[in-house]
């Protein structure tokens, strides 16, 4: 049997991937995998991390007392992606938006077909909460290219890739191609990812241009099934849900 | 190479330019038909421009070699769209000619043709000091002019914005001066931040232009290292009348002689450089500045470039610190931003990561050892350009030619 594929990945704001993966800095608990606030550690058999996975915000009481409503969430779900990343990380900050954008529209545009939701004033859910079973963007993506614990990782065991998706089935890694070049050993890396990483899809972009208020989330560049992100669940729910509910991988 | 230190970056090639081995300020890879042209503006007279065969960049050979009409002149500086090579002409003393820009054809490389000159000669004028020609159809352009009178003999080259569309019949198109350095100027002369004698009209003490940029993404935008004037940020939207949008200036209590503005636009960021223009850390700190300029006109410093330490480095001979940067320039060019390249004199050619502007980390770095013949004991690197393979083309400002370096990183 073999041993399953592993995902290592700091996320968001990192100086350093290695300090940020050093397991004493992980701040998860006793276990292998999960998702925090910068780390998402996974296996080819975890399953999607969703905008309400839980862990990659942090909702403590008195931020979870504050927000009520499927819109107040949705608007801190924006506020907190935004959060992690670099204040000059601007296309990717535009990519962050449009694909939120994409969510809701994705959402709006299949209302009459969505399982589970109950528009009426009685129902325990909205149409709206599917937004939150979208895949989970990890900005700012350094994925561990080692998959193993025999030797502690280096920073040039790292690639980063400007956003990553897992989405149960695979990984997708997202790099915008805008106004900064790889250097020659960054090339090398990339070509050697993509020869030796099947199980990673890659997927280039153009990077939003800066001041582009037309800038939509190009779809068509992912899988046909990115968009359905609901499929296979049962009843859409918002990112807050208590330990009974424990999902995580 | 013995005697280079080196981290992460190896030495291809090395070539003394027939021994005239003073690299100015200006470095064009021109892209032929396969071949790879490396053209080089001269930090003194006798020779005006070299053409380097770049095309194995471990094996350059020289193509051409030009000669300067006379020794009291320079041209110091030079870019090369497409087959057009611009070269700048300044003269040691105002009133001196040739002064101003030619143009070439050189789309036989062995043999440059001359295409066009515009003068900027004239009585308190010695012509263009850097210039920068990256859309075919304008130079932007540190120059003295005719109709300029200064007011401190060291400002006399100011922003222009020359039109060569038609080559043969180049012109003005728009211009910009510090305020108060032109005669007849509403505002008072700005205070000299260090001030010098004026037995040497050359070098530090001036409110004067170096380096004007300009890129496609943003050709509204001009970027100006105004030396003692520090960084300025022009809308040329209407180039016959460029509006200041945003300043910074560190000088005083820094040491002045802002050099290259150079802007990271996805990113909202600039890199500045102060140029080291004195021997032995006289002038220290000549650093390279991380700028926050989200809000153009509100820049705001948040790091500068680490470098090796004044003790080790400031009193090895000759200058020590910052100047010229790898631009980001359209065409065969490495574009990054968030890869910085930049020379420093006898610090060598250094390498850096920004990706987390607030703390800079150097990626590599190569010092050649001082060439033979040279004016002081060390390397000066001078100039750099790095082409869009990564390969790093850097010169030494006396003696060392032209160096070609490849990055590990």
């Amino acid at each position: 049997m073999t041993a399953p594929r592993r995902y290592d990945i700091a996320y968001g704001i990192i100086e350093d991937p290695v300090l940020a993966l050093a397991p004493e800095n992980r701040g998860l608990p006793e276990r292998r995998h999960g998702l925090s606030l910068r780390l998402a550690l996974l296996t080819d058999a975890s399953p999607a991390l969703r905008l309400n996975s839980r862990g990659w915000m942090a909702l403590t009481p008195d931020v979870v007392s504050r927000l009520s409503g499927t819109e107040a969430w949705l608007w801190h779900c924006r506020g907190r992606l935004e959060n992690r990343v670099s204040v000059f990380g601007r296309p990717i900050r535009a990519f962050l938006a449009a694909y939120l954008d994409f969510a809701e529209r994705s959402v709006e545009a299949h209302r009459g077909s969505l399982p589970g939701a109950d528009d009426d004033a009685d129902g325990l859910f909205g149409h709206r909460d599917w937004v939150f079973s979208a895949f989970l963007p990890l900005p700012n993506a350094y994925l561990d290219l080692t998959g193993t614990d025999d030797r502690p990782a280096t920073r040039e065991d790292f690639f980063r890739f400007d956003i990553a998706f897992w989405t149960g089935r695979e990984l997708l890694a997202v790099l915008l191609e805008g106004r900064s070049m790889r250097t020659p050993g960054r090339r090398r890396l990339l070509e050697t990812v993509r020869a030796e990483r099947d199980d990673i899809r890659i997927i280039e972009l153009p990077a939003p241009l800066p001041g582009d208020e037309d800038y939509v989330f190009p779809s068509e560049a992912f899988p046909p099934d990115f968009a359905m992100f609901w499929e296979g669940l049962a009843v859409p729910f918002g990112p807050y849900r208590a330990d009974a509910f424990d999902w995580s991988p | 190479m013995d005697g280079a230190i080196a981290k992460n970056m190896n030495l291809l090639a090395h070539d003394r330019l027939q021994g005239f081995g003073g690299v100015g300020e200006g470095m064009a890879l021109q892209v032929k038909g396969g071949r790879r042209i490396l053209w080089i503006a001269h930090e003194w007279a006798p020779k005006n421009f070299t053409g380097v065969d770049v095309t194995d960049p471990r094996r350059p050979s020289i193509i051409c070699q030009t000669e300067l009409p006379h020794d009291r002149m320079r041209s110091n500086s030079l870019d090369c769209t497409g087959d057009i090579l611009a070269v700048a002409y300044q003269v040691a003393e105002p009133g001196m000619q040739p002064a101003g820009i030619e143009l070439f054809d050189v789309s036989t490389p062995e043999s440059p043709k001359s295409i066009g000159f515009h003068d900027t000669s004239g009585p308190h004028s010695r012509g263009v000091h850097c210039l920068w020609f990256a859309d075919g159809d304008y130079i932007h352009c540190a120059s003295g002019a005719a109709d300029f009178v200064p007011t401190h003999l060291r400002d006399d080259q100011f922003y222009q914005i020359i039109d060569v569309r038609d080559p043969a019949r180049m012109k003005e198109a728009g211009r910009w001066w510090y305020p108060g350095t032109r005669e007849g100027d509403d505002a008072s002369p700005p205070a000299r931040v260090n001030p010098r004698p004026l037995d040497d009209i050359r070098g530090p003490d001036a409110f004067r232009l170096h380096n004007a940029n300009v890129y496609p993404e943003r050709p509204d935008r001009a970027y100006l290292g105004y030396i003692d004037g520090g960084a300025v940020i022009l809308d040329i939207s209407d180039k016959s009348a460029p509006q200041v949008v945003g300043t910074w200036n560190p000088h005083p209590p820094y040491p002045g002689f802002t050099h290259t503005v150079m802007p990271l636009i996805d990113r909202g960021l600039l890199v500045v450089t102060d140029e080291c223009v004195q021997d032995d850390a006289e002038d220290w700190p000549k650093l390279t500045w991380i700028i926050d300029a989200r809000k153009e006109d509100n820049p705001v410093p948040i790091s500068t470039l680490p470098l090796p330490p004044l003790e080790e480095y400031g009193h090895k001979g000759g200058r020590f610190g910052s100047h010229n940067v790898h631009e980001n320039r359209p065409g065969p060019s490495f574009r990054s931003e968030e890869v910085i390249f930049g020379c420093f004199f006898n610090a060598g050619v250094r390498a850096y990561d920004i990706s987390n502007p607030y703390r800079p980390e150097e990626l590599g770095h190569f010092i050649p050892p001082g060439p033979e013949g040279s004016r002081v004991s060390t390397a000066q690197m001078n100039e750099i350009y790095v082409d869009e393979k990564g390969i790093i083309y850097s010169g030494d400002r006396w003696a060392g030619g032209l160096y070609i370096i490849e990055p590990t990183f």
